[in-house]
């Protein structure tokens, strides 16, 4: 009998891998798995003030109009998606609640709010050398001055579409699908192979 | 690589895009009178260009929106890509 749900982190399978690359630590590359984070897509017209009204009252946030993160004093950020889409992240479980928050206070308005938390995991990648590991797969513009601390986009790591944030100097997440997340981690290793061994 | 500029993020590298054909087709209204030849004729029929052509591209790798493109087909040279509906006058941003 199950009555008990247990959580899977999607890199659960490459556990062991990941734990030997980094025998010597993360010195000049690191990489962390963050799962279980909280992700909400949320869509809508940007233009409509009622609509930014409901959703920034809910997340205490303003939404992002441009490639940027918006955050609150309680966690949650906004990740500019697409001119009409955004991704709610919060580092705490609070998918269901925040998707009901949301779908209450956009009631009559022309929306879309889907708790997709388990469909992604957040890789965390640190270091000196971070922005080449990157760089061996992903075709954007990473140098701080086009890509500054707060930004964050869209784009691909090989063949793995990624959601790239600039959290700090050397700091940056990806949001990878969790069907991709295997692949996208042994490619990161890979790519930082010269710089971890 | 080729970089397109997409409407809404911006110069991006070509491997994030996908082209989706000839722009501005548009669907018969009265399709239950319509001819077979003309039925062909709107879904099977394209033109082959050379010089400048009207593209759809969709940046699938990025915002994920479709947007429309003046290619050349012969230089592969973006003249310019703009929003869906703007036409000719809409908001368009020039290859740099
Ligand atoms: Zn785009």
């Amino acid at each position: 009998m199950s009555d008990q749900l247990i959580q899977e982190a999607p890199l659960v399978g490459i556990k062991s891998k990941l734990a030997a690359a980094f025998v010597k630590g993360p010195k000049d590359f690191g990489l962390v798995e963050r799962a279980f984070m909280t992700h909400v897509t949320l869509r809508g017209d940007p233009d409509s003030p009622a609509f930014r009204g409901a959703v920034e009252e809910v997340l205490q946030l303003a939404l992002p109009s441009g490639q940027t993160i918006t955050a609150s004093a309680s966690g949650c950020s906004a990740v500019w998606m697409g001119p009409d889409e955004w991704l709610i992240q919060s580092v705490e479980e609070t998918g269901p609640e925040l998707e009901r928050a949301l779908r209450q206070a956009l009631a009559g308005e022309h929306h879309a709010v889907v708790d997709v938390s388990s469909g992604y995991t957040v890789f965390e990648l640190s270091g000196r050398r971070v922005r080449e590991v990157l760089a061996k797969g992903c075709p954007l513009d990473l140098h701080p001055k086009v890509f500054p601390v707060g930004c964050s986009t869209q784009s691909h790591f090989f063949k793995a579409g990624i959601t790239v944030l600039h959290i700090a100097e050397e700091l940056y997440q990806l949001v990878v699908r969790r069907s991709f997340a295997e692949y996208a981690c042994l490619m990161l290793l890979d790519a930082a192979d010269e710089f971890i061994r | 690589m080729l970089q397109i500029t997409c409407p809404w993020c911006g110069a991006r590298a070509e491997s994030e895009f996908s082209c989706g054909g000839e722009a501005d087709i548009v669907r018969p209204l009265e399709s239950e009178t319509l001819s077979d030849e003309a039925w062909g004729d709107y879904v099977f029929m394209r033109k082959n260009t050379k010089g400048v052509h009207k593209e759809q591209w969709f940046h699938a790798s990025g915002c994920r929106r479709w947007f429309n493109a003046e290619r050349d087909t012969v230089t592969y040279q973006f003249i310019r890509t703009y929003p869906i509906g703007a036409g000719a006058s809409g908001d368009s941003h020039g290859a740099d």
